[in-house]
């Protein structure tokens, strides 16, 4: 795990709010998640990651953050299926950033939102979590992302 | 089995011959009727032109008659002196006309009239008998002819009637004989003519009965072939069918074989054609493995295309392609073969992927030398390969903690014990004040908390970096030179953000990684020792047995294990920096200390030897030269304190604090202004040795340099233990410093776990 992988997907988050709003977002210090950090938020998008490193990243963010987004879009309807639609539209700002960033020695999910507070989200044993802080109007969300290197087998890696 | 069987045949020359004679048949038939209809038209018109000329001929004979009848009503009437009839007269004119017009006709040809007064052309008779009796019969009419030309409407004289009638009644009848003669010859030659025709006419039909005849003998044996040919083709039909039956029920079992094969098989195997798309029969596992159902006629390059990365499809695509490429040799495309074992991913409906590993076979099917298909094996190797990883991941392990053991025998177990907690503490720390989530923006205020953030990090590395240097674990100090280069480079930017902080997050969890690996492995040689006590950690041992018999033999008691630790150091790194240095122990003992604090006690004492033997200790040609002792000394001494207070002091003999250089680099660092720099006296400017990031240093080593070990220093013995320090020194005679802490007894102070 590269600081330049790392920043793909974060530079893919601030790119949808640079995107979207004059007020572009402020990314904080990142930290290494720890057992006991409960770090999901209302709404959490996921995304899958394969190919050369594998795992999987997360955007997730509070309910208040999400319906400042849809009233920016001129949304009136702030249900929660808007706000699941929203952080699908970041998570796919993401995933589209790094399909293009990455290269094709990586596969990459479409995002699966999930609502709620999930606390129960599994990450990867094998990997460390990097939960990165990513600020938007005084709007805290966060972005996490678990990638371990592949351990490609001998002839694999002579393919790849 | 093999079913061969033999379509009938028949020879083809007599099947030709006899269709050709059916055509010549066919069309001699067609001739002989048209020519029969032909003939039969021509003795129609014959007759009846015959009949014409002879009833024209016939009337000749009349006309003679006639005439000598008139003639003798003529002269009779003269005689009894009355009138001939104007009309008797008339037609004795017209008879001897027309009988005249006829006669030369006949001769000459020409035309006259028929009996009903149609014209009629008369072609010149041409039999010699004819000819010779038209003769005679002109020569015995020309006289009368010319006797009854005379005669007129008005009554001839009555001598040229008598001279006529004479005439006429003398020779009428031979000229009326002649003329029937003259008929009768050419009835004859009329009906001659007519028996010819019919002759050929018959001829003709003959000829159509015959051709009838042939015709239906062939259609006949034709027939008789056809339905020869026909049971001939029945009885191979039969014997097809049968043969039929029997190859369907053999292929309905060997169908049925094959299907279990299919249902039951353990691999996908499957066929594509040179379009890619996959053919009818398939396995059922193909279905399981690619996840999907029905794949007849899918192309496998989109099944490939969503399982696996960009790159890998590519290739895939081009190896296919190499498949199908009939001027590539199998052998060497085979060998090639990207896909042997290959992953793939299937989007997990609850986000991320499933991952699997296949193997794909390859073989191609050629026939007329044309690659038509190629058939495929793909198997789920996952199992296998990630055995082979775990095996491999294993490998590197044991690798990598031999590597770590071999580091690590030397030292004493319970300091091993208190690196690793230590070094845990300190990362925990170090993500402690990382997740204290500032975030970066364009206010100094802002990037200010993140290099105290920053310095916090640096602080907790220097700190692991010294232990690790306290016990020899060089793995572990190059990683954190390695991480305290990248803090540096952060630290000499003038703009922070969030993101920058990335690299330093990474380096975290590789030293996280390195310490937890390094408590596995320490875990398992708590195992071992169980088994072997002693065996384990040789070197600490004897370090301190050595120390323990030096210590018996000079009656005083035992040494702190800190100080022999701090004897390791500095003789390490003495012999490394080519000095010479001892270290002399005065009444100290952390032995009572807690563990805690006695590991902040060592903390301390680790970055202060190792400043010494980095920046005050001289090397013994320079001592020598300013008056002093070759090899130099460090001096920890417990010192008096207060009760629940530890204090001690560590003191080198070295070049001292240099009151002008921190002064200096005080101003560089913007730490003093102008004015207060000269006001500033050395107790002051003494002060500015335990900032972040301070050095007076020109060059950073792995052992010093980076302005940070004071600050470990400093944030041990004030920030967590709530210490004090005091600096003394002698430019170019020494350096001291002594530190209090008080003694928590309820809780470990602020930032320990």
């Amino acid at each position: 795990m590269s600081e330049d992988d790392l920043k793909v997907f974060v530079h893919g988050a601030a790119r949808f709010f640079s995107k979207i709003s004059p007020t572009p977002a402020e990314v904080g210090t990142p930290f290494l998640r720890d057992e006991s950090d409960r770090v999901m938020s209302d709404f959490s998008a996921v995304i899958g990651i394969s190919g050369n490193q594998r795992g999987c990243v997360y955007y997730t963010a509070p309910r208040d953050m999400v319906q400042a987004l849809a009233e920016i879009f001129g949304e009136s309807d702030l249900s929660d299926d808007i706000c699941a639609d929203f952080v699908g539209e970041i998570a796919n700002t993401i995933s589209g950033n790094a399909r293009l960033e990455l290269g094709p020695g990586f596969l990459i999910s479409v995002p699966v939102v999930i609502r709620g507070r999930a606390e129960d989200v599994h990450f990867p044993d094998d990997a460390p979590a990097f939960v990165i802080p990513i600020s938007w109007t005084g709007h805290r969300s966060t972005l996490i992302i678990c990638l371990s290197d592949q351990p490609h087998s001998r002839r694999m890696a002579a393919a790849q | 089995m093999r079913y061969v069987s033999q379509a009938p045949r028949e020879a083809p020359s007599s099947q030709v011959w006899l269709t050709i004679g059916l055509v010549a048949c066919v069309l001699l038939f067609t001739g002989a009727l048209f020519g029969t209809v032909l003939v039969n038209a021509a003795i129609t018109v014959r007759s009846q032109a015959n009949i014409r000329l002879v009833s024209v001929a016939a009337r000749q004979s009349e006309l003679v008659q006639r005439i000598s009848k008139d003639l003798l009503q003529i002269q009779l009437a003269e005689h009894t002196n009355q009138a001939p009839l104007p009309s008797t007269l008339g037609d004795v004119s017209d008879a001897a006309a027309t009988f005249d017009q006829t006669l030369k006709a006949f001769m000459n040809g020409g035309s006259t009239t028929d009996l009903a007064g149609a014209a009629l052309t008369v072609a010149p008779l041409k039999g010699d008998a004819q000819v010779a009796a038209l003769a005679q019969a002109q020569n015995a009419w020309s006289p009368l002819r010319q006797k009854i030309a005379s005669f007129t409407l008005v009554a001839p004289p009555v001598a040229t009637v008598d001279d006529a009638a004479s005439y006429a009644v003398a020779n009428g009848a031979q000229i009326s004989n002649m003329m029937s003669d003259i008929a009768l010859s050419i009835e004859r030659t009329a009906t001659q003519g007519a028996k010819d025709l019919t002759f050929i006419r018959n001829l003709l039909i003959g000829l159509a009965v015959l051709c009838v005849v042939a015709i239906v003998g062939i259609l006949f044996t034709r027939v008789t072939e056809g339905q020869n040919q026909i049971r001939v083709y029945a009885s191979s039909l039969e014997l097809r069918n049968d043969e039929l039956a029997e190859s369907t029920t053999a292929l309905a079992h060997a169908k049925r074989g094959t299907d279990l094969i299919m249902e039951t098989v353990r691999q996908g195997l499957l066929l594509i054609r040179p379009d890619y798309r996959i053919e009818a029969q398939y396995s059922r596992e193909l279905e399981e493995i690619f996840r999907m159902k029905d794949l007849a006629g899918h192309n496998l390059l989109n099944i490939l295309q969503r399982i696996l990365t960009e790159r890998m499809y590519n290739t895939s695509r081009d190896y296919l392609g190499l498949l199908f490429d009939a001027k590539k040799k199998e052998r060497a495309v085979l060998r090639v073969n990207p896909l042997d074992e290959v992953e793939v991913n299937f989007p997990n409906p609850e986000g991320g992927f499933i991952s699997k590993y296949l193997g794909f076979s390859f073989r191609r099917i050629v026939q007329s030398g044309e690659i038509t298909r190629v058939f495929i094996a793909v198997t789920d190797v996952t199992g296998r390969v990630q055995l082979e990883r775990q095996l491999r991941e294993s490998e590197h392990k044991k690798e990598r903690q031999f590597e770590l053991l071999l580091g690590i025998l030397h030292v004493d177990p319970r300091m091993l014990d208190e690196f690793i907690a230590g070094a845990q503490t300190r990362t925990r720390e170090m993500n402690d004040a990382l997740k204290a989530q500032d975030f970066a923006a364009a206010s100094a205020g802002q990037i200010e908390k993140l290099r105290q953030r920053l310095d916090i990090v640096f602080r907790c590395v220097h700190n692991i970096k010294g232990n690790a240097a306290l016990l020899n674990l060089e793995y572990f100090q190059k990683t954190c030179d390695t991480f305290e280069q990248k803090i540096v480079e952060l630290r000499n930017r003038p703009i922070l953000g969030g993101d920058d902080f990335l690299s330093i997050v990474i380096a975290e969890s590789d030293l996280r990684a390195d310490i937890a690996e390094l408590q596995d492995l320490r875990e398992k040689l708590t195992g071992i020792q169980r088994v072997s006590p002693g065996a384990i950690s040789a070197f600490g041992a004897h370090v301190r047995a050595a120390d323990g018999a030096g210590a018996r033999e000079s009656g005083a008691r035992m040494p702190d294990e800190v100080v022999v630790a701090i004897r390791a150091l500095a003789q390490s790194l003495a012999i490394k920096l080519e000095k010479d240095v001892r270290v002399v122990d005065d009444g100290f003992d952390t032995r009572a200390l807690g563990p805690e604090m006695r590991r902040a006690v060592r903390d301390v004492l680790v970055q202060l030897t190792r400043n010494s033997l980095a920046h005050g200790v001289e090397t013994a040609q320079l001592r020598e030269t300013a008056g002093k002792p070759a090899q130099a000394t460090i001096l920890i001494r417990g010192l008096a304190s207060a009760p629940n207070a530890f204090a001690f002091s560590f003191r080198d003999d070295g070049r001292g604090l240099d009151p002008a250089a921190i002064r200096k680099r005080a101003l560089e660092l913007g730490l003093l202004a102008g004015d207060e720099a000269v006001k500033a006296d050395e107790s002051q400017v003494a002060r500015y040795i335990f900032a972040p990031g301070f050095t007076t240093s020109n060059g950073a080593t792995t052992d010093a340099g980076r302005g940070v070990g004071m600050d470990v220093v400093k944030h041990v013995i004030v920030d967590e233990w709530g210490g004090e320090i005091g600096v003394s020194s002698d430019p170019g005679q020494y350096c001291e410093f002594t530190f209090s802490l008080p003694i928590a007894t309820t809780a470990a102070p602020a930032g320990v776990a």
